[in-house]
């Protein structure tokens, strides 16, 4: 009889999230990103999202807010980086979850655009998810579309959050408006006449890439294109990003939900290592030279 | 794989099943208990109208549930279209003798099956006030004095009037929503915007029709 289990199995769904990690550095590494480790508590702002609200000494500070949005919050200099992160990020009720994310800052922003669509997709093969597709959306081309209707802004970034057309039926703007914005909602296809996401489209030249203009972000940093990683299996999306300014800053991000992909991940494959057999001492000499040379091992010794 | 639509329980199955029919959507005839059943190729799944837009959000393509659901659930899912049918509205109820003015129900307490409306409610207008989550029968809070004051629906208001409440003020008129799911929307594409376009067209005429 199969062992009722009363406990989430803490240590086996830690370990699968960390061969994720694994994967994720490796991949990030690779593509020429540095890793970065940002401190848990972060002093209160308006730029970081999520995070559990804490009060210390009177101030109030946020445990591990959303990564991204963390490390904006502490951007400097004027070089560009590139750089990457696997971290826990708190909701307001303590709720944990585990992200993968990297950020390529004051780049030129066509190639940041298409390397780190690049690196999303191979660090998603690299765990084995191959059925995924990515949905492409843009900030600016909505601002574009709202120009002549200022006044309606709040209500139609409502209406696209919600996808709901009602919102717009019921505003006192021309009927060719409301019809212009309804096609724009429902515009999805791989052969777009946007140039920007065109071209991005052509440049990657994906079959699992869609422009889709129902694809928004509503982080307060994201002002141009976005973009949304999701598997047609699973109800929830992977994660998403895309391009920002702060601060005079134009950076492109990505980030993903880790447990989410080490649910989805097929790279269970365990690390080949070398067995050293013989007496303690020298086996383990033997076994630490193999390790310095970036060789898995596993010791049988003796005595 | 098909369609998956929830559907709720209780005071909006009726017009849901009927709203459905009507757009070329057939429902299948319930028997007993089952809470999923297939039909067309569509899985019609009926669950308490509370957790519609949690189903909705955790994978299932559609849902119908009412407007005062989808406001406290706040769960990350499309609402393209609110119906015409289910209207009712989310009000402040206590008993018919006692005045209630809102900005004055600092420290009070207000029992309700709706926590997160109501505290939003409340702090919108400055005034904090202690909730008493009840999860049915909300009416018997002030009728036995372990409350000041209720949220709930009022659709006739016969209950409350049995019970000798009043409605003091309305938080919000709500409606029967379409729910839909994010990804479901980016898979089912055309089909659920066939579906959405159907039932705003229904909405219309209907409207048309009353005038």
């Amino acid at each position: 009889m199969n062992e009722v289990k009363t406990k989430r199995d803490l240590i086996s769904s830690s370990m699968k999230v960390a061969q994720v990690f694994r994967e994720a550095r490796m991949v990030c590494e690779r593509w020429g990103y540095s890793e970065i480790v940002m401190p848990s508590l972060d002093k209160e702002s308006p730029m970081l999202k999520e995070g559990l609200r804490t009060l210390v000494d009177g101030e109030v500070y946020r445990v591990h807010p959303d990564s991204t949005s963390h490390l904006l919050n502490h951007l400097k200099g004027h070089t560009s980086v590139k750089l990457f992160y696997c971290a826990e990020v708190l909701d307001f009720h303590a709720k944990s979850r585990w992200q993968i994310g990297a950020e390529s800052i004051r780049e030129a922003p066509f190639k940041a655009s298409v390397e780190m669509m690049n690196v999303v997709i191979s660090l998603l093969e690299k765990l084995g998810i191959h059925d995924f597709l990515i949905d492409i959306g843009s900030m600016a081309e909505w601002e574009r579309h709202m120009t002549d209707i200022p006044e309606h802004r709040d209500t139609v970034w409502k209406a696209i959050r919600q996808r709901n057309f009602g919102l717009i039926e019921e505003l006192p703007i021309p009927h060719n408006k409301k019809q212009e914005l309804w096609a724009l909602l429902n515009t999805r296809t791989q052969t777009p006449d946007q140039p920007e996401i065109h071209r991005l489209l052509q440049s990657l030249d994906d079959h699992r890439l869609y422009m889709d203009m129902g694809t928004i972000r509503f982080l307060p940093y994201y002002n141009e294109l976005v973009f949304e990683v999701y598997v047609p299996t699973l109800g929830v999306p992977i994660g998403g990003g895309g391009r920002y300014r702060v601060n005079g800053d134009t950076g492109f991000g990505f980030a993903l939900d880790a447990s989410i992909l080490a649910q989805l991940s097929d790279s269970s494959e365990p690390l080949k290592r070398e067995v050293v057999e013989g007496k303690i001492g020298p086996a383990f000499k033997r076994a630490r030279e193999l390790v310095l040379s970036d060789v898995g091992v596993e010791v049988r010794a003796w005595g | 794989m098909g369609l998956r639509i929830a559907l709720p329980e209780g005071r909006l199955l009726e017009d849901s099943l009927v709203t459905l029919k009507r757009i070329g959507i057939e429902p299948p005839v319930r028997h007993g208990r089952k809470l999923a059943i297939e039909k067309d190729g569509i899985s019609f799944i009926f669950c308490k109208a509370f957790d519609v837009p949690l189903y909705v959000e955790h994978g299932i393509d559609l849902g119908i549930s009412g407007g005062d659901v989808v406001y406290e659930r706040g769960c990350d899912i499309f609402v393209p279209l609110e119906m015409d049918f289910g209207r009712c509205r989310l009000s402040l109820i206590s008993h018919r003798s006692k005045p209630l003015p809102v900005d004055e129900l600092d420290g009070y307490r207000i029992g309700t099956k709706y926590p997160r409306v109501t505290k939003a409610y409340f702090a919108s207008r400055g005034v904090s006030v202690g909730i008493l989550p009840f999860s049915g029968a909300v009416e018997l809070g002030p009728v036995l004095g372990i409350c000041d004051a209720i949220v709930d629906v009022v659709d006739s208001g016969r209950t409350i009037r049995e019970n000798g409440l009043e409605e003091k003020e309305v938080l919000m008129h709500v409606g029967a929503m379409l729910l839909v799911n994010r990804i479901a929307q980016k898979k089912h594409f055309q089909r659920i915007n066939e579906i959405v376009v159907r039932l705003n067209a229904l909405k219309e005429s209907d409207r048309k029709d009353v005038d």
